[in-house]
């Protein structure tokens, strides 16, 4: 699985990040490559044109400075002058014909040594015919040649700096005098050589450099057959005095062979036509317009580039650029695709393919067909180039100018950004490899990390399972403890409102009391009359006693005094009852001792003895009633004085009663205004208490409704347990997908989540009942109804002490 | 009358005179009875035991008194009018015991008298002759001499005498 993923992921990666690249990489490659050829184009046209102007204004500026130079009166001056004395040379030299052989000798040497040493320097080791070019010399160009060149102590090269020879002629002075100022205006502008020709004899009367050509004619002379004779000959044949011409680029002999190009123009005085002013066309100088100075790098020809011109026979007509900076290079090129080797020597010895180089190529028939364009295909070098090509507009030469960029350099951009757009997709495509594979490596990473967060979900899922266990059985707690702060509320309610009651109770006793204590007030009010009352009642009854007793107690003691007498006559009687029974007693001893003799004195005896007791019973009962005549008399008599005593110390009390009625009833009308006051304060207090009671009650609701908040908190509370439990429950569900995508093997893990679950299930009615008896509650208490709220949530015994210590926090 | 009658009766049997001293009945054999008087004045003698209250003056003879209560070992009582002394005879010595009261001369047959009980070794019932049952009382039959003993009787006697 991992490994198949991997290679998913990097190909998806390689398809998702390659396609659009690819896409990109092409329209962008094929918008930039298409943008930047044209730039290249664009800017290979550009050089064209701007060379082509160049080259085209020099030519241009070449012509007119011919054309003025030959109307210039200096030069019509010289004409004339160097003209005449041309011929006079030899004579104002006196030059004999032995001193001529001498000359002849001498140059001689000159054409066969310098010329032709030069000449074989730059033909590549093959000689000139010096000797042919020398035999066709005349008198006159001999003397002149022999002063100006072989007698010039400058070098092969140098002899135009030579103002005067070593001669005496005329020709001479008139050298001297017109020559610095017409090399000044050779090297001024650059030219190869500046010529005067005789129109008749077309003798070079005058040039500055003194080559081979100097002083012959262009007519019938060496040189008359080159294009230097073929363009004096028309400039001469010429009457217009603004006639110029030029003439293409030719080998010529006295410039080794060299390509040499010739402007003429006639030059007249006035209407005469004196002679023909030439040029030797500035090959160096056209080699530098056209190579801007062998700068081509900064005038965007880049490292490959250049602008060459081709005349009518396909040839150079200005320096490859290639020759100038690599000529090693360029000829095993041109040796690689064929060229002769003679051709190749003769570029190499003339260091210039002017001339020599050929280049047919697609470009140059076209645009020597006359057609302009820009095109891309194989140059003189077999590489293929941009190339923007067009006919010059050079008077009197059909050229074309070719501006050329090495493809490879001029799309070098292009190629460059393929290159690049390569490259970065090579890059992208390593880097997209190396992400997808790190990817790869991260999902497994990342597959681990899932399956280790898989588990800690699981954990967490069964950990939130318990937890949401817990709050559930917590919310189911809380709404007991709810239920049981509302039972104890109503409890509390209810006790308020017996309290309440009770205070009104209280208030109610309170002014029963005080209605009652002025009762009592009043009664005592009463009571003090009845009591004076009573005084004088109890007065008058006590005289009236004390009447009664006195006269009792006189009666009594009469009663007294008889009981005693009767009294003492009973002792007595009692005494002598008493003596005669000891009499009797006696007798009957003596009667005993006497045995028989005394029974008879017994009998007697016991007879008076019997006689003695009956006076004794008779005397004891009459003594007996006396004693209680007497006694009950005394107790009369006692009686009476105790009723009497009695009856005083009654009336005492009473009047100390009374006394102390008094005072109590004074006291009790005291103590009932301070019962009064109390009785207010009580009242006082009630209300206070009822108020308090009252203030209770409201924060009993308050409690209540707090409860029921919380009731029904608790509610919420255990719902949202439900549904974490059920989500909890989802979570597990997902868990076990994720895991089964993820591939792992923890269902068992999962199985314990669901226990829990089940096990949660079993906790719900538990918090619905908690739930349903707050409701009860709350309802019950809407309606006023005093729950037993044990009949709700049955509460054990302790209770009653946590809830003494819940009032007690009250 | 003076009886003095030298007469030892060993025969329970006979009259006894009852008395009353406390709640219950004595008896005297009648032939040791001298006389019965009422309580006179007792001139009290010192240095004599307690239970001999003095002696008194029977028609020129000095008689020695005993309260028979505190010979017995019972609490003196206030003496009544019905307090008595007999005077009795022992040994020739005429000496009075004081009684709380004087009941009759009853004649008690033998049938009617029971032998002295003992009540165990400590107690001393010698004086006791017997216990006469009449009309369902029960009557202790002194023996007076025994009652007193001839030690004390001859200090009583002394004292008669001085």
């Amino acid at each position: 699985m991992k490994i198949g993923m991997g290679a998913k992921v990097i190909t998806l990666f390689l398809i998702a990040g390659l396609v659009p690249l690819t896409v990109i990489g092409v329209i962008s490659n094929n918008s930039s490559s298409n943008a930047l050829k044209q730039q290249a184009f664009n800017q290979l046209v550009s050089v064209r044109e701007t060379k082509k102007k160049q080259i085209e204004d020099y030519f241009s500026t070449i012509r007119k400075q011919v054309r003025t130079l030959s109307e210039n009166g200096m030069i019509v001056d010289a004409m004339k002058g160097f003209k005449t004395s041309f011929n006079e040379v030899r004579k104002q030299n006196d030059i004999t014909d032995s001193k001529l052989e001498e000359y002849r000798t001498a140059l001689k040497t000159y054409y066969t040594s310098d010329f032709t040493n030069e000449y074989k320097q730059q033909n590549n080791g093959q000689g000139p015919d010096a000797v042919g070019y020398f035999n066709q010399l005349d008198d006159d160009s001999l003397a002149l040649q022999y002063y100006y060149i072989k007698a010039n102590h400058n070098q092969l090269g140098e002899k135009h700096n030579l103002d005067a020879a070593d001669e005496v002629s005329s020709y001479s002075k008139l050298h001297a005098k017109y020559h610095p100022a017409i090399r000044d205006f050779l090297e001024q502008f650059g030219y190869y050589d500046i010529f005067l020709v005789d129109p008749e004899s077309g003798d070079i009367v005058y040039s500055v450099y003194k080559e081979l050509d100097y002083t012959t004619s262009l007519k019938d002379g060496p040189y008359a057959s080159s294009n230097f004779g073929e363009v004096f000959r028309d400039a001469n044949n010429s009457n217009d005095r603004n006639y110029v011409k030029l003439v293409d680029f030719e080998p010529y002999a006295p410039s080794y062979d060299g390509a040499a190009s010739f402007i003429a123009s006639p030059i007249f005085d006035g209407s005469e036509k004196v002679g023909v002013l030439l040029f030797q066309m500035p090959i160096d100088k056209i080699n530098a317009v056209m190579t801007s100075d062998s700068d081509w790098n900064n005038v965007g020809l880049g490292a490959s580039g250049e602008t060459y011109l081709i005349g009518h026979d396909l040839a150079m007509r200005s320096q490859s650029r290639f020759l100038i900076e690599d000529k090693e290079g360029y000829n095993s090129m041109m040796k690689g695709l064929g060229t002769d080797q003679d051709v190749l020597d003769k570029i190499n010895a003339k260091e210039s393919t002017i001339l020599l180089q050929k280049v047919e190529t697609k470009g140059t028939l076209a645009a020597v067909a006359g057609n302009t364009n820009v095109e891309i295909f194989p140059d003189y070098r077999d590489v293929p180039v941009l190339s923007a090509y067009t006919p010059v507009d050079i008077e009197d030469v059909d050229w074309v100018i070719m501006s050329e960029i090495d493809e490879e350099e001029a799309l070098m951009a292009v190629t460059a950004l393929r290159a690049n757009m390569w490259k970065l997709a090579g890059g992208m495509l390593v880097l997209i490899v190396g992400i997808g594979y790190l990817v790869t490596r991260i999902t497994g990473n990342v597959t681990t990390v899932i399956r280790e967060i898989v588990e800690r979900l699981t954990d967490s899922s069964t950990e939130i399972t318990a937890a949401s266990e817990q709050v559930s059985s917590s919310s189911q707690r809380l709404a007991e403890g709810s239920s049981e702060q509302a039972s104890s509320l109503e409890e509390t309610s209810s006790t308020m409102e017996e309290m309440s009651t009770m205070t009104k109770q209280n208030s109610d006793n309170a002014q029963e009391a005080a209605g009652l204590a002025q009762k009592c007030s009043d009664s005592a009010g009463q009571g003090n009359v009845a009591v004076s009352e009573m005084i004088h009642s109890i007065d008058k009854m006590n005289s009236t006693s004390m009447e009664i007793v006195d006269s009792m107690t006189d009666s009594m003691h009469d009663i007294n005094k008889s009981s005693n007498e009767i009294a003492e006559i009973t002792k007595v009687i009692d005494g002598i009852a008493f003596q005669t029974n000891l009499l009797a007693l006696n007798a009957a001893v003596e009667a005993a001792r006497a045995g028989d003799h005394g029974k008879g004195f017994a009998v007697v005896a016991e007879e008076v003895r019997n006689l003695a007791q009956r006076s004794a019973s008779a005397a004891k009962d009459t003594a007996v009633l006396i004693t209680n005549c007497v006694d009950k008399a005394g107790k009369g008599t006692e009686l009476t004085n105790r009723s009497k005593e009695t009856l005083q110390s009654l009336v005492e009390d009473v009047k100390k009663s009374t006394d102390n009625t008094n005072t109590s009833l004074q006291e009790i009308v005291g103590n009932i205004e301070k019962v009064t006051t109390l009785t207010k304060e009580i009242s006082t207090a009630s209300v206070e208490q009822s108020e308090g009671v009252t203030s209770v009650n409201d924060s009993v609701q308050q409690m209540d409704q707090v409860t029921q908040q919380n009731a029904a908190t608790a509610e919420e509370v255990s719902s949202t347990s439900e549904e974490m439990t059920a989500q909890a429950q989802t979570l597990l569900e997902l868990i076990v997908d994720l895991e089964s995508q993820v591939g792992g093997t923890r269902k068992d893990k999962l199985q314990d989540g669901k226990v829990n679950s089940a096990r949660q299930e079993d906790n719900k009615p538990g918090a619905r009942k908690a739930r349903s008896s707050s409701r009860q509650l709350a309802s019950s208490r809407k309606n006023g109804e005093h729950i037993d709220s044990e009949s709700l949530i049955p509460m054990g015994e302790n209770r009653i002490i946590e809830h003494d210590d819940k009032m007690s926090d009250f | 009358m003076e009886a003095l009658a030298e007469k030892k009766i060993t025969e329970q049997e006979g009259k006894y005179l009852a008395f009353i001293l406390g709640n219950e009945i004595y008896g005297i054999e009648i032939l040791r009875v001298r006389e019965i008087i009422g309580l006179m004045d007792v001139t009290t003698v010192p240095q004599t035991p307690e239970y001999m209250k003095g002696v008194i003056n029977l028609r020129g003879k000095v008689i020695p008194v005993i309260d028979l209560r505190l010979k017995f070992s019972m609490l003196e009582e206030e003496h009544t009018q019905e307090t008595c002394v007999i005077v009795v005879e022992v040994n020739n010595t005429s000496i009075g015991i004081i009684v709380d009261s004087v009941s009759e001369v009853m004649e008690i047959n033998s049938g009617e008298i029971e032998e002295s009980l003992s009540f165990g070794q400590g107690i001393d019932t010698d004086y006791i002759m017997g216990m006469g049952k009449v009309e369902k009382k029960i009557i202790i039959l002194l023996d007076i001499e025994a009652v007193l003993s001839s030690e004390e009787l001859e200090v009583v006697t002394q004292h008669a005498v001085e």
